[in-house]
């Protein structure tokens, strides 16, 4: 049981009376007059409302009325307002009699021959007569305005037909264009994924799956069994010349081969002396480290400036 | 005919100029009170009304007797009260007052028995753990109790207050005049005994 985290109560339970005694006492005994120290202020408020009304229903704390009474005599209110009727009154009001007079649903407008120098136009049971500039200056009227109405319609029919062009789906124009170009998407797609498929084929061939190191000592192993000592055919030459102009070492490979040694049994033939200084202290730094074996020589530190 | 002024002094201490709500000062402000004669005995019923059940609680706990407990937490603050005008506010009121407490409770126990040594006295009360009415029926909490019972005094003294007082290792070093290492460690092994005695029990 871990004790840290389940926390545990003392199991002393100091009770109030009891305290409030002891204070006391202390209180006396330190010479003070003794006061009750550990009185509880007296509520004003009764903790608990006595017809508490619910105003809203939520999850969690409901908001409860701090003052449910007038909550309570509020709604009670409301539930005993009666409804207050009008009473009749004797009062009487002199309504004047409205005619009404029937208006004719159409106007026709008769036009006569241009010949005519009157228009009669029936309102009615009227007729007005126009004079002849007023006939002529009415029809132009008349024309100006059927100019505009047509030249009007003509504007918005170039609208509509605009507005529909805006609303036209993408779908089709894709189609109108596709049907135009080259599917240059597809062309480049297909080329890219033949070319990932020819990477992937490279990486495969290329990369080799891991060797352990029993595999590496085994073709180790087999190499250096299969070397053949005579692998190294050498050409029939002239050794006069060449071999001269070879170094030195060359010339000692060059003879064994002629002799008919095995090239990879040759040790390194180098003569310490002919070594240049760094190399020499190479070489000895590498034998006193248990690296290298060098062979006795004649004049072997002489020329060593160690 | 004029006072002596002797009696203007007392005449001083008994009205105070101005009265203070004592209840909504915080420790430190308290403290300041307790040099002003007038005030001395207000802060003094103050801070007994702050900590007379927390020390008796505490008393309680080291020394499961009510009436131990009783004793003990009044000649606390009867030595509070006698070395009230020393306390200058160096350390917090709380960690004097519990320093007080713990000399006290010491002191009672070399007084009380001392012929035997502080950790038999700690076992002989775990017999008188369930005579006790006071005692809280919850069965763990008494166990806890008894647990306390088979420690060290140091151990449980670090243990209760630290665990029931719930006062900081660098509040409890100050009263032990202890490094915090150390009471960590003291309190490490009081928990892991505890968790084992509550095992057994």
């Amino acid at each position: 049981m871990n004790i840290e985290f389940n926390k545990i109560k003392s199991p002393f339970q100091s009770d109030r009376n009891h305290m409030s005694e002891l204070a006391l006492r202390i209180q006396r005994k330190v010479g003070l007059d003794a006061q009750e120290l550990f009185e509880y202020p007296e509520l004003k408020e009764p903790l608990i409302p006595r017809n508490p009304v619910q105003l809203s229903v939520e999850f969690g704390n409901s908001y409860v009325s701090e003052s449910p009474e007038k909550t309570f005599i509020e709604s009670h209110k409301i539930k005993n307002v009666e409804p207050v009727v009008a009473e009749p009154t004797n009062q009487s009001w002199d309504v004047p009699s409205i005619e009404f007079k029937t208006i004719p649903q159409e106007i026709e407008i008769h036009t006569e021959p241009e010949t005519t120098q009157s228009m009669t136009v029936p309102m009615a049971e009227e007729e007005v007569v126009l004079s002849a500039e007023e006939i002529a200056l009415e029809k132009s009227r008349s024309a100006e305005v059927e100019r505009k109405r047509a030249e009007a319609a003509s504007r918005y029919a170039a609208l509509v037909d605009e507005s529909r062009s805006d609303y036209i789906a993408p779908t089709t124009q894709k189609d109108s264009k596709s049907e135009s170009q080259l599917p240059w998407a597809a062309i480049l797609g297909l080329v890219a994924s033949v070319a990932a498929i020819a990477t992937a084929w490279w990486v495969w061939s290329v990369i080799q799956p891991p060797i352990t190191i029993e595999q590496v000592a085994e073709n180790s192993r087999r190499n250096t069994s299969d070397a053949q000592p005579n692998a190294v055919s050498v050409a029939p030459m002239e050794t006069g010349l060449l071999t001269e102009s070879l170094p030195f070492d060359s010339q000692l490979i060059v003879e064994m081969i002629e002799d008919g040694e095995p090239v990879s049994a040759v040790a390194p033939m180098t003569h310490f002396s002919k070594m240049n200084d760094q190399s020499k202290i190479s070489m000895v730094e590498l034998e006193n480290n248990g690296l290298l074996t060098m062979d006795l020589e004649d004049q072997l530190f002489e020329d060593a400036q160690l | 005919m004029s006072l002596p002024e002797r009696d203007i002094e007392k005449i001083e201490m008994r009205t105070p100029a101005i009265s203070i709500n004592f209840i909504k000062l915080d420790d430190t402000q308290l403290v300041t009170y307790f040099h002003k004669p007038i005030y001395t005995e207000d802060a003094f019923r103050e801070l007994l009304r702050r900590y007379q059940v927390k020390i008796h609680t505490y008393v309680r706990n080291m020394l499961i007797s009510a009436e131990d407990a009783d004793d003990v937490t009044q000649m606390v603050f009867v030595k509070i009260w006698q070395n009230i005008n020393s306390f200058r506010g160096d350390s917090k009121l709380s960690t004097w007052i519990y320093r007080i407490a713990s000399n006290e409770t010491i002191s009672f126990l070399r007084k009380k028995r001392p012929e035997i040594d502080f950790d038999e006295a700690l076992v002989y009360m775990a017999d008188s753990l369930y005579q006790d009415d006071a005692v809280s029926e919850r069965e763990i909490e008494v166990k806890l109790q008894k647990a306390l019972c088979y420690l060290p005094f140091k151990q449980k003294l670090v243990f209760v207050l630290r665990y029931f007082e719930g006062l900081t290792y660098e509040e409890i070093a100050e009263l032990t005049q202890t490094s915090v290492g150390a009471l960590k460690s003291s309190y490490h092994h009081a928990v892991k005994k505890i968790e084992i005695y509550l095992g057994v029990l």
